[in-house]
């Protein structure tokens, strides 16, 4: 009996998204075995890494209260630019589109913080003007990614996949950011921003840093997906806009703004990813498929409705 | 006394036309409360916006020990030293206590992260002066109003600032909260700091403040020791004249055989209590007669007019019209019962600004101007040019924006679309709120018409001369109940201030 006791207590302390992707891991793996293998696993984490990786990006922006309807847009325009430049450029073709990813993120914060408009008006602007450039430079899937490039995502080291080591490297990187003061900073122009403003708080520079940390996280979801793919193609991750939102939304990222932890969201992103392989292995119809998803979603958002303390 | 820790050099602002303060010159010094009194628009806030960095002055200077400076932000006040707990709080619901009381400041540790253990110790520490017992890591936005209040003054001294403005901070605090603050103000005036209080309790004023600036209407009255004045001449120097309004005759003075047609109780209220905190509320309006709720801002005149036109929930008593018993759960409810709302915002409430002149009028007048549910135009132009007419709106078009109107225009159409079918009861709230006198007298003219034609009207007011000037009768509200009831001779300027502070009138 002291057993369960404990058990049970240990069990309400984790947040109830990372029970779920477990559970959901659990099902998936029953269902195709293969998955528990090295190689395996590492293709899940390839799944759902760019996936993940803009859930991040979403969450960033969700947490100083806008949203970012672009990210879907700037993924596919970073895998096009890499995919055109690796082969004149190698190795400074990532670095271009670091810089070009930057540049986004200072842009749309400056508009968004500066000219106060609504994140979502100017990046839906934004995400036509950016979708519009990736086709431009690639109207056609194509270009050139190297093996060697590839490798580093889709590789592994010591028994472990590189995009793990990726992942857990960002989330601390991101638990020193919450911890610093522009991070707390975001949270709190999120939270209030009359309270943050009349408090001598950056507002508006917080606003800015989100933007930019959503675009670098956007720009390196694209990097992984060139080299999962080895190709650029401009729209195949138009959907990640209204995906990343999702999954931030299972993870208890508020829409109000003020409240969210990445790695949350990137659970919560991951659990979608996975509920779509469950899905398929139960030969249920795509059209199923996005339903499903958005019942859950719903549920979930009136359960965690139904607990606020605030 | 030594030499001021700040002083006000002819400070001025201005609204537009309006006058928010002018040519205002303080002082204020250490181990000194200095009171800042006066009604509501008087000026107090537009000082203490100025004083914190969040509005800028026309004119004016500020001098920090002796020093000018500028203040063109928070950070700015913050830094200099100058702090304020305002009505309004800026705590940020979703993080901590701790979090909170030292937002912006907090003490950092390596790497430059912030250190929690040591801002939980330092808040700690200053909620212990405070005798606050409150677990530092919850949610501000888990607790009720007063204790965030109590958060927000541990916030504003965790700047260790050398003068702490208290703008109404008493406000949503109990008696033993207050008896709490008042050891924290003087343990703070003994070690040296300039302490400015604002408040419309005159006990606390007393008790609190060593001396005083009183304001009104922007200008700067009288500045005294507390010791050196009584109640009385603290009110009668908030009073007195403002600018020259002309108000139409009244009730009494109307012909005999038309007072006769007149004068019926139309409106009845009886024990009413609200889920917001009315409790017991009694009264009535007569046909012809223009009744007025008097009373400090926040007293509960909004929320009585705004229940009987159906907005909060009533727990208890009734309301009656012409005799009969109505329901009203909601503004639908209300309109049936023929009771109107001209409410406190127009901008947001009261109109639909981004629409045209006739597109706020028609839909009050569906039934009027259509058949079978479908608008006849000709019905639809002739009632809104009517209506245009007889409230003289001055519009160049009735298809022009309204939020392009001048505020008495807007006012003017916010009540005007009520009027196009018959009703019994006309509520406002504060109608003549930021209006020029021109229309100010207008308004005031047509509610006599109104009233004149057999409507009872209601009429929430923060300005004393205006309630004297066009009622019939005042009821003023002090603390979400009536205070006292006022006519005739009764209704005088020192009665309507006396009775808003709670005190008996004569």
């Amino acid at each position: 009996m002291v057993h369960v006791k404990k058990i049970s207590r240990v069990f309400r302390k984790i947040p109830a998204i990372y029970l779920t992707l477990v559970a959901a891991i659990i099902i998936n793996g029953l269902m195709n075995p293969r998955m528990f293998t090295e190689r395996g696993i590492n293709n899940l984490l390839l799944q759902v890494m760019p996936m993940v990786l803009a859930a991040m990006a979403q969450t960033s922006v969700m947490i100083v209260g806008e949203l970012d309807i672009s990210i879907g847009a700037v993924v596919g325009l970073s895998a096009v630019i890499l995919a055109v430049t690796m082969e004149p450029l190698g190795w400074l073709s990532v670095l271009l589109v670091m810089l070009a990813v930057v540049v986004i993120g200072v842009a749309t914060g400056f508009v968004v913080a500066y000219f106060n408009i609504s994140g979502i008006v100017v990046t839906l602007a934004s995400s036509m003007i950016f979708s519009g450039l990736a086709l431009l430079i690639l109207p056609v899937p194509g270009g050139l990614i190297t093996t060697g490039y590839s490798k580093i995502f889709t590789g592994v080291s010591l028994s472990i996949p590189n995009t793990l080591f990726m992942l857990i490297f960002l989330l601390l990187i991101w638990e020193y950011i919450k911890k610093c003061t522009m991070g707390i900073n975001i949270y709190a122009a999120g939270g209030n921003y009359y309270s943050a403003f009349a408090t001598g708080i950056p507002v508006k520079k917080a606003k800015v840093l989100a933007f930019v940390i959503c675009a670098v996280l956007s720009g390196l979801s694209g990097m992984v997906l060139a080299a999962k793919t080895m190709s650029g193609d401009a729209n195949i991750a138009i959907s990640y806009s209204i995906t990343s939102i999702a999954g931030a939304v299972l993870g208890g990222v508020s829409f109000a703004g003020g409240i969210g932890h990445m790695a949350r969201a990137a659970a919560g992103v991951a659990v979608i990813s996975i509920l779509v392989n469950i899905l398929f292995f139960l030969q249920v119809e795509s059209f199923w498929q996005y339903a499903v998803q958005g019942v859950i979603l719903l549920a979930a958002v009136c359960m965690s409705q139904l607990n606020r303390k605030i | 006394m030594g030499a001021p820790v700040l002083e006000t050099i002819n400070l001025t602002k201005y609204y537009n036309q309006n006058r928010g303060i002018e040519n205002i010159n303080l002082k204020f010094f250490k181990n000194n409360v200095h009171a800042l009194i006066g009604e509501n628009g008087a000026g107090k806030s537009t000082l203490i916006k100025i004083l914190t960095g969040l509005i800028l002055p026309n004119d004016g200077k500020i001098l920090w020990n002796g020093k000018e400076i500028g203040l063109q932000r928070p950070q700015d006040a913050l830094k200099k030293g100058i702090a304020a707990v305002q009505q309004e709080l800026t705590l940020v619901d979703t993080m901590s206590i701790a979090q909170n009381i030292y937002l912006g400041h907090a003490p950092k540790g390596k790497l430059g992260m912030i250190n929690s253990r040591k801002m939980e110790e330092q808040a700690a520490e200053l909620l212990d002066e405070l005798d606050l017992k409150l677990p530092l890591r919850k949610l501000v936005g888990e607790l009720e109003l007063a204790d965030k209040q109590l958060v927000e003054i541990a916030k504003v001294l965790s700047y260790n600032p050398e003068l702490i403005i208290l703008d109404e901070a008493t406000s949503t605090i109990g008696s033993k909260e207050v008896d709490r603050l008042y050891e924290v103000v003087q343990k703070l005036k003994n070690r040296g700091k300039s302490i400015v209080f604002v408040s419309h309790r005159m006990v606390e004023l007393f008790k609190f403040c060593d001396s005083c600036t009183i304001f009104k209407d922007g200008l700067q009255v009288k500045d005294a020791k507390m010791s050196e004045l009584d109640t009385d001449q603290i009110i009668s120097a908030m009073a007195g004249c403002s600018v020259e309004c002309s108000f139409p005759s009244k009730y009494e003075s109307l012909e005999n055989d038309v007072k006769r047609k007149l004068g019926k109780e139309i409106l009845e209220v009886k024990d009413l209590s609200t889920e917001g905190g009315l409790e017991q509320i009694s009264l009535y309006a007569k046909s012809g007669e223009i009744l007025g709720l008097g009373g400090l801002q926040g007293h509960g005149q909004v929320e009585l007019l705004q229940t009987l036109f159906g907005i909060g929930k009533i727990t208890g008593g009734h309301i009656s019209i012409s005799g009969k018993k109505v329901r009203i759960r909601n503004p639908i409810d209300a309109m049936d019962a023929g009771i109107k709302l001209v409410p406190l915002d127009r901008k947001t409430q009261g109109l639909f600004v981004e629409l045209s002149v006739g597109e706020n009028i028609i839909p009050c007048a569906l039934d009027i101007i259509s058949k079978a549910g479908v608008i006849s135009k000709e019905k639809q132009e002739n009632t809104i040019s009517d209506l245009v007419g007889k409230l003289s709106i001055r519009v160049a078009s009735a298809v022009q924006t309204v939020k392009y109107l001048s505020g008495g225009n807007q006012q003017k159409i916010a009540l005007g679309k009520w009027l196009l079918k018959p009703s019994k009861v006309l509520l406002l709230i504060e109608p003549t709120r930021g209006i020029d006198v021109r229309t100010k007298t207008e308004i005031y003219n047509l509610l006599r018409e109104l009233a004149n034609s057999g409507y009872a009207i209601i009429v929430s007011s923060n300005e004393i001369l205006e309630l004297i000037g066009l009622c019939d009768r005042v009821l003023v509200l002090f603390e979400r109940k009536i205070s006292c009831e006022l006519s005739g001779e009764e209704l005088t300027e020192d009665n309507i201030l006396n009775a808003s502070f709670g005190r008996k009138v004569i």
